[in-house]
């Protein structure tokens, strides 16, 4: 018998978290380490090592603001603390703004070059991070269906046994959520190649099926592409071992 | 959700999106983990599991060995799904492993 509940944490916005983490999100790289640190003085507090957020193009620059907004938007999250270096092109005020678009949880922003160095952005951080920390400890589990769930899926180092049973067995996981109203969410599109008409066949509304058409023939696109350049790369490392071995280095490469 | 195949991107992607809790399936055994939600690995691999049983959440070889049919597995899996949203940890939280990596598509400038 599988429960049709869990006890999750019901957000402001309205959605339901099965954690009750406190987000110390760097905007970029500048401020990772800094993030850290506080995450580490205050227990319950969460962070990660940002590699983006400056010196990116529009579209990655825009990307990157997509996650870390999704991320302060995430259930699991009670609330954020925004740290930014003050320079950058993922600028505070903008991923602040894309923040509330989505979500009206606590959220606060701190800026390295405003208050005037790492160490005191540590101490400042930190101590925010302790007084939210003790606003997110007066949540409380409450009994919810399991409809409020979004189940991710994704599978890596993949060797023959994942196709036999263990992506089937959570496509039966996925079918007995949905049945019960809760959501469920394929990803790594690449990967989805040889089953895209069964896919497209299981979607709905008629919308969706059209959508999923349209980025399965966008993918296609992009691997015969892709496979053209691999095709061209290998030319071209061809062409160099055999220069390399007319000059008598192939001897080099091989060591 | 179009993501890409690389595993910390598409689970970071899908976090992103607004996902409680992530499963992640493997033959050869993975580590991963994220700060935000619980990623729940599990692997057909008989092997893998013993050897990466300390990154490994659940055996599922019997859906492909037995004893247990596919459904008593989608149940017992389910069991530990509704557990760790009621706050039981899986591996990758008890190890604290937290990989992130965002897509991009051009070098930095």
């Amino acid at each position: 018998m599988i429960s049709q509940t869990f006890n999750g944490y019901r957000r402001p916005d309205g959605r339901v978290g099965i954690r009750n983490h406190v987000l110390i999100l760097p905007t970029s790289i500048c401020a990772s380490d800094i993030c850290e640190h506080i995450a580490r003085a205050v227990d319950g507090c969460i962070s990660f090592h940002n590699q983006n957020g400056c010196s990116q193009i529009d579209r990655d620059r825009d990307v990157t603001i997509a996650a870390e907004a999704g991320f302060a938007a995430n259930p699991n999250v009670y609330g954020t603390i925004l740290i930014f270096l003050g320079c950058g092109t993922c600028q505070n005020d903008t991923v602040y703004d894309e923040i509330k678009k989505r979500t009206n949880k606590p959220i606060e922003c701190l800026v390295i070059q405003q208050v005037g160095g790492s160490l005191k952005a540590i101490e400042e951080g930190t101590r925010r991070a302790q007084h939210m920390r003790a606003q997110a400890d007066e949540c409380e589990r409450t009994p919810t269906p399991i409809s409020e769930l979004i189940f991710g899926t994704n599978c890596g180092g993949s060797d023959p046994s994942s196709v036999l049973g263990a992506n089937p067995l959570i496509g039966a996981c996925s079918d007995w959520l949905v049945e019960h109203d809760a959501t469920s969410v394929l990803c790594e599109t690449p990967e989805l190649f040889g089953a895209e008409d069964i896919l497209a066949r299981r979607a709905k509304p008629l919308r969706l099926r059209k959508n999923c058409s349209r980025l399965f023939m966008t993918m296609r696109s992009m691997s015969t592409c892709l496979v053209e350049k691999c095709a061209r790369v290998i030319r071209v490392w061809a062409t160099n071992v055999e220069d390399y071995h007319a000059r008598g280095e192939i001897a080099w490469l091989c060591s | 959700m179009d993501t890409p195949g690389n595993d910390p991107s598409s689970v970071a992607g899908i976090i992103a999106g607004g996902c409680q809790l992530v499963v992640f399936s493997t033959g050869l055994g993975i580590p991963t983990g994220n700060a935000l939600a619980p990623v729940y690995c599990l692997t057909a691999n008989k092997k893998t599991f013993e050897t990466m049983r300390d990154n490994t959440d659940l055996d599922a070889s019997p859906t492909i060995y037995g004893p247990e049919t596919m459904e008593e597995m989608r149940d017992r899996m389910l069991n530990d799904i509704v557990a760790v949203c009621n706050g039981r940890s899986v591996c990758a939280e008890v190890l604290g492993y937290t990989e992130t990596a965002l897509p991009h598509i051009c070098n930095y400038m």
